[in-house]
């Protein structure tokens, strides 16, 4: 019997040590790992001034090998090298986000916070997990490095707490063969764009691929280019504001409109919310489809995997009179310092360099826009003219003051969220656009009071 | 030598042996019960004081009482998930069942090759739930998946709209995740069936008895405890049920596929309101609470036995 004893003591006892083996600690903004990105070899800690500071940076993982490639090349050899004593610990997650969130309520998380956007900054000021920059942006001059507008989206109580990351809006992508061979020429008004989708669908083919399986958010974009294109700018503002509600007349109207487009079948054939977006683009790809409405991320698609053949792209016009084609703007993240990080100055000189004129200009060939001041443009190498056509017409649009407002940016996270998970349900006649509305109102109401509703600089 | 213990000596032993009786399983069992505290209790108790919070995940929650659970009552996209999650389970406990029990009473009257067929039906358990529900994605896509073939075969009555249609949604993806999970209720039911004793059947198939009277009355009552447990785990799995609608559907067309795990999940991770989500938990933990309970009265009547 002793001898069961001792075998269970020391079963229990290997247990433990396996079970605390087996644990990870969750990742913390610390240098104790000073592990060489390179080699995978701890490097000595150096107690001195010069000592190896590890950056954690969590983002998503690259697409393909390409944009690893660029990662590699424009952003971290040069970093490294232009600062010996710091190395960038990379932690790629599909959701970044959302464990950086998980982490700083934890009391730990990265040194680079990214995050998806102004409201999500405004939060996280407003819990006190970032460093307000206002020295370092005096230091690196980041007032006359950025765009106002995407500057000013930084800013929490007058304290500037991140800096904008790249900038995009919503298009609508077009088979140019096709339309060439068919007589199809791009719409200017939204009746020259019924007219359009009627005559494509008669001709067989869907008017505009679109699928919401696998990212049913994907429905936002949709929302932001109608609720911008049938309001305007300014009236659309208004409803963000929450000085106009969700239910107003125009806003109802929009929505109808929307859904009577659906309803005839010039969005995928009312198969949109039964296709993933991966599928919407094989439909486009196969020729089944002649438009695509979506963002300008698209274009780093057209540049690493073009389809087989080509395409063009414009504007939606507007769907009211009197309204302007309002292209619906949005940052697509926004990046702010731990106020926990041990190294600040470190990583405020990554957040300069992040946003240096050379990458920028190199994103820019590959169709992604920094919101930065003083690119050569002449000088970028663009990898296909769309790039440069689609940067040229969102800045007509700033200069013009027909930019608008995309969801993910702007709009109240609530009443956003209710609104793209529930308009298939309107397109099902499930939900009446009626109450449809009035809760994407209640959701606003609540928005408003906790602090959510975007802050415009007027 | 002494051959022969004084009363004293005895005592002292049986102290020794009562110790070890009662010390030695607590000290086995410390391990597990170290990890249930650490990875069900704690984070239990954590989820019930955030249900009566208001909390977006990042500041400071804001106690709030039981408005959490006063919105719950009042929630129409809750009961749509609720009534899903019973259509769900209702499903499973037909469907699969019936399908593994069938298959397991053929598999086991096979006699040479029977590994070949176990191993057959078990195998689309071992795929991954994601990779299963991308493979059903493709099979349910309109463009090329089995409308394509229902047309070609002329069969187009047979070509649905298996994800777009609200009537169909739920039912398509129970689907895929049947043809994942059946093989292991086949696994479970033929181990109950190698158990039997089948000098009864024998008796009775020579007494007169049909096939069908001898399943009826003979196999199926010996049956009774495996299909009690398979019930119990089948009711408390539905009710958690999340990976097969995220990956196909994300809850929709509408909220045709919605249910209260994939709810909880957008809630917590769109809306940014966990303390509203851990309610939710809440009660799905208590579904599951008065499923147990419920079986509990089961084995207390001896229908499990």
């Amino acid at each position: 019997m002793q001898k069961k004893a001792i075998v269970a003591l020391i079963f229990i006892l290997t247990f433990s040590i396996l079970l605390a083996a087996c644990s990870n600690s969750p990742e913390a903004v610390t240098n104790d790992s000073n592990v060489n990105k390179e080699t995978d070899k701890p490097e000595p800690k150096v107690d001195k001034p010069t000592e190896l500071v590890e950056l954690t940076w969590m983002t998503r993982p690259p697409d393909n090998e390409e944009q690893e490639r660029i990662r590699q090349e424009l952003i971290v050899e040069p970093f490294e090298k232009a600062n010996p004593h710091v190395r960038l610990k990379i932690i790629e997650n599909q959701d970044p986000d959302m464990l950086t969130r998980q982490q700083l309520a934890a009391g730990v998380g990265p040194d680079i916070i990214i995050v998806d956007g102004p409201t999500t900054l405004l939060q996280f000021a407003s819990a006190g997990y970032l460093l307000p920059l206002d020295n370092y942006s005096e230091l690196y001059g980041w007032k006359d490095v950025f765009y106002d507008w995407a500057y000013e989206t930084g800013f929490y109580k007058d304290q500037l707490y991140g800096l904008p990351g790249s900038y995009e809006s919503l298009v609508v992508w077009y088979n140019k063969d096709m339309f060439e061979e068919n007589g199809w020429v791009e719409p200017r008004t939204f009746d020259e764009l019924l007219s359009l989708s009627k005559k494509i669908q008669d001709s067989g083919i869907m008017p505009f691929a679109f699928g919401t399986t696998d990212f049913r958010p994907s429905n936002e974009w949709w929302l932001s280019v109608v609720y911008n294109s049938y309001l305007g700018a300014d009236e659309f503002k208004k409803v963000l504001k929450n000085e106009v509600p969700w239910t107003s007349d125009l806003i109802k109207e929009a929505t109808q409109t929307w859904v009577d487009i659906w309803q005839k079948g010039y969005i995928n054939n009312k198969q949109s919310h039964a296709i993933s977006l991966d599928d919407a683009w094989f439909v486009f790809d196969n020729k089944q489809a002649a438009m695509k409405m979506e963002g300008t991320w698209t274009l780093d698609r057209i540049v690493t995997n073009p389809p087989p053949f080509e395409m063009d792209f414009f504007v939606m016009p507007s769907w009211r009179e009197g309204v302007e084609p309002t292209l619906p703007m949005a940052l697509g993240e926004a990046i702010g310092i731990n106020s926990k990080s041990k190294y600040p100055d470190e990583t405020a000189a990554f957040l300069d360099f992040y946003y240096g004129t050379k990458r920028a200009e190199s994103e820019l060939g590959r169709g992604s826009f920094l919101p930065v001041n003083g690119l050569n443009i002449e000088e970028v190498e663009v990898l296909n003219p769309l790039v440069m056509d689609v940067y040229e017409e969102l800045n007509q649009a700033f200069i013009a003051g027909n930019s608008g407002y995309a969801s993910w940016t702007y709009w109240p996270p609530r009443a956003q969220q209710y609104l793209w998970d529930h308009i298939d349900a309107v397109f099902l006649g499930q939900l009446s656009i009626d109450d449809y509305l009035l809760e994407a109102q209640k959701r606003a109401d609540e928005d408003a009071e906790e602090g959510m509703l975007f802050k415009f600089s007027d | 030598m002494e051959l022969i213990k004084s009363p004293s000596q005895i005592r002292i032993s049986h102290k020794r042996k009562d110790w070890k009786k009662v010390i030695l399983p607590w000290l086995l069992l410390s391990p597990t019960l170290l990890l249930l505290l650490l990875v069900v209790s704690g984070p239990l108790i954590g989820t019930l004081l955030l249900s009566m919070t208001n909390w977006d995940g990042i500041r400071s929650p804001d106690f709030i009482g039981i408005d959490n659970f006063i919105e719950l009552i009042q929630d129409k996209t809750f009961y749509a998930a609720l009534m899903n999650n019973l259509k769900w389970t209702i499903f499973f406990l037909t469907i699969p069942v019936v399908m593994g029990l069938s298959a397991a009473m053929w598999v086991s009257r096979i006699g040479r090759g029977q590994m070949v067929y176990r191993t057959l039906l078990f195998l689309p358990y071992i795929v991954s739930t994601v990779v299963t529900a991308k493979i059903w994605l493709g099979i349910y896509n309109p463009y090329f998946g089995i409308n394509t073939l229902f047309e070609k075969l002329g069969m187009n009555a047979l070509a649905k709209f298996w994800l777009g249609d609200i009537k169909l949604a739920l039912f398509s993806v129970a689907l895929a995740d049947t043809w994942h999970f059946w093989g292991f209720l086949v696994v479970i039911f033929l181990v109950a069936l190698q158990q039997l004793d089948r000098s009864l059947e024998e008796a009775a198939t020579v007494d007169g008895a049909n096939k069908v009277r001898v399943f009826w009355h003979i196999i199926l009552p010996q049956l009774r405890p495996t299909i009690v447990l398979v019930y119990m785990l089948l009711m408390i799995w539905s009710f958690a049920a999340f990976d097969y609608v995220f990956v196909m559907t994300q809850g929709g067309p509408g909220n045709a596929t919605e249910l209260i795990a994939t709810y909880m999940y957008k809630l917590a991770i769109y809306s940014q309101d966990p303390g509203y989500a851990s309610a939710i938990a809440l009660t799905m933990g208590i579904f599951s609470l008065i499923v147990i309970m419920g079986f509990g009265v089961v084995k207390k009547k001896g229908w499990d036995v």
